[in-house]
């Protein structure tokens, strides 16, 4: 039995994020990035807090990780509870369960609101909130999510066992959803919005001969139709200019993701809703960082959200070593 | 072996944490699920000396099934030594991401209390008056459903009159047809529609706002 304990729900330290202190520095985030930022900010003995929702970012929506240097494979929970309890050594306060809402980042000392009502002040702020699941935005999405529209197949996949459901993605995160899929589903239909798949073929293969999975090409997502729950996926293939109905039980959207910067100000975020950072992790505005996924550095990878996180902790202790 | 050194040592630290004695009982059937479940407790509850296993069969103790309610196997209930605890129950093996809220059951019905209830939730919770079953759908492969598990055993921890339970989807398929449960956690209020999906389900204050 594969157990997936999450020690950041036991910890016996408790510090507490005081809404009336100021910080050195407020790290906004639970991922790599984030808990890297901590320790390297809790190691230059900085006055520092996390907020987050949760422990371990994107990476708990894993199984495993296979590129982490000195773990050939490694469960992603044992990998957030070696990052986790590496942290609590420092015994910094982390308000878990906790959205960030706004941040106000004019002046020496910047405001962060969350949606509990709770508001803190730090002198630097380090952005490292990742990135969500795009959405398709279509007719019918929002309405039946959560009754049939689903972004999280190691989450809702259990939900559909001798279903058929459709994947809407071709590329790896899609094709791996809708391997995932094959464990519960009786049929997947994936839905492309190219004349191929676009993941890997190691992948790509996997599903192309599988007589379970069936997979519409050059067609994008029209609206989603049902009752109680999803009942048809309406596709319109774009060489036709064709419009189809494909029965479902389910829609899985792996349409990539898309950085966690509602909250962040405009003016240092790409038309991706990226935020723009220098190689030090800085921003164009002064006390504000960001690392990790959420930002315009290339390449989406564990390790590298990790020591980008680092990177920003360095230079935010430069940063209120010079104010 | 359920669980491998690296759990063992991990778990028994944190039970170490555990206040008063609490009782583990399952009820089991004549079904594989139940033989697994079996193996979990019985491994589990050799890892504090506070904690005690009653094994019952759901099929011939049917007094015992009708008193705490469990209707299908396996069932756990996590309880104190007096048995006054009658809510904080599990359908199906809580392994998986589960393994949390199952520790969780345990250290905070032993009276070790992790989160704190605000006095203005304790109000609301405390005005339930009759009996009212809540049931968490999960899947042991769901990141996100052990805080949902979590949330709504605290009510019943907080209020005799609330009996929540996390429910194995996939192992009771059945159950979770039934109540259309097309996401995980979904949490379903016993005889009402009020249901809280996906996220919301993790949100402690909806699922307060749900008793009023």
């Amino acid at each position: 039995m594969d157990l997936k304990l999450n020690l950041s729900l036991f910890s016996s330290v408790k510090v507490n994020l005081e809404e009336n202190e100021i910080y050195d520095a407020l790290i906004i985030g639970g991922g790599p990035a984030a808990m890297n930022a901590l320790l390297y900010c809790g190691r230059k003995r900085l006055k520092v807090g996390m907020i987050t929702q949760d422990i371990g970012g994107q990476i708990i929506k894993s199984s495993s990780i296979e590129n982490w240097l000195g773990d050939a494979d490694i469960r992603s929970s044992v990998l957030v509870n070696r990052f986790y309890d590496h942290v609590q050594k420092f015994e910094l306060p982390i308000k878990l369960e906790t959205q960030v809402k706004a941040i106000e980042t004019e002046g020496k000392i910047k405001k962060v609101s969350c949606n509990n009502g709770m508001s803190f002040q730090a002198k630097s702020i380090i952005i490292a909130t990742g990135k969500s699941p795009r959405l398709l935005g279509i007719p019918g999405e929002e309405q039946f999510t959560g009754k049939g529209v689903a972004y999280c197949t190691t989450c809702d996949g259990p939900a559909f066992i001798d279903k058929k459901v459709i994947v809407v993605g071709g590329g790896n995160s899609g094709v791996e959803a809708a391997i995932d899929m094959l464990s519960y589903a009786k049929e997947v239909v994936i839905v492309q919005n190219l004349s191929e798949l676009t993941a890997d073929s190691v992948l790509a293969e996997k599903v192309l001969h599988d007589s379970r999975v069936h997979v519409i090409y050059d067609s994008v997502c029209v609206r989603i139709e049902g009752n109680d729950g999803v009942e048809k996926l309406v596709v319109l293939n774009t060489v036709q200019n064709q419009e189809s109905a494909i029965k479902t039980d389910a829609v899985f959207v792996e349409i990539g993701l898309i950085p966690t910067s509602g909250f962040v100000p405009d003016s240092i975020k790409n038309k991706g809703g990226e935020i723009i950072i220098k190689n030090d992790c800085s921003t164009a505005i002064s006390g504000i960082f960001a690392a990790g996924d959420v930002t315009d550095v290339p390449f989406k990878q564990v390790v590298i959200a990790a020591g980008e996180g680092a990177k920003a902790a360095l230079a935010t202790y430069n940063y209120i070593i010079t104010q | 072996m359920i669980f491998d050194e690296a759990t063992t040592k991990q778990l028994t630290g944190i039970l170490a944490d555990m206040d008063k004695p609490v009782k583990i009982i399952l009820f089991k059937g004549d079904n594989d699920k139940s033989k697994e479940t079996e193996e979990f407790v019985t491994d589990f509850s050799a890892f504090n000396p506070k904690m005690s296993l009653t094994i019952y069969d759901i099929d011939k103790d049917t007094e015992k099934a009708k008193e705490w309610n469990a209707f299908a196997s396996p069932a756990i209930y996590v309880t104190t030594e007096d048995e006054s605890q009658k809510g904080v129950g599990f359908y199906g093996t809580p392994g998986g991401y589960e393994i949390s809220s199952f520790l969780m059951s345990v250290l905070e019905v032993s009276g070790k209390h992790m989160e704190t209830i605000s006095d203005a939730h304790k109000t609301i919770i405390d005005s339930v008056k009759e009996v009212l079953h809540i049931y968490t759908y999960i899947s042991l492969t769901c990141p996100l459903c052990p805080q949902a598990v979590m949330n709504i055993h605290r009510l019943a921890i907080t209020n005799p009159n609330i009996r929540a339970y996390m429910v194995e989807g996939p192992a009771f398929k059945e159950y979770a047809q039934k109540f259309n449960v097309q996401a995980l956690p979904t949490i379903i209020f016993g005889e009402s529609d009020k249901t809280l999906v996906g996220e919301n389900a993790r949100d402690f204050n909806q699922l307060v706002d749900l008793l009023k």
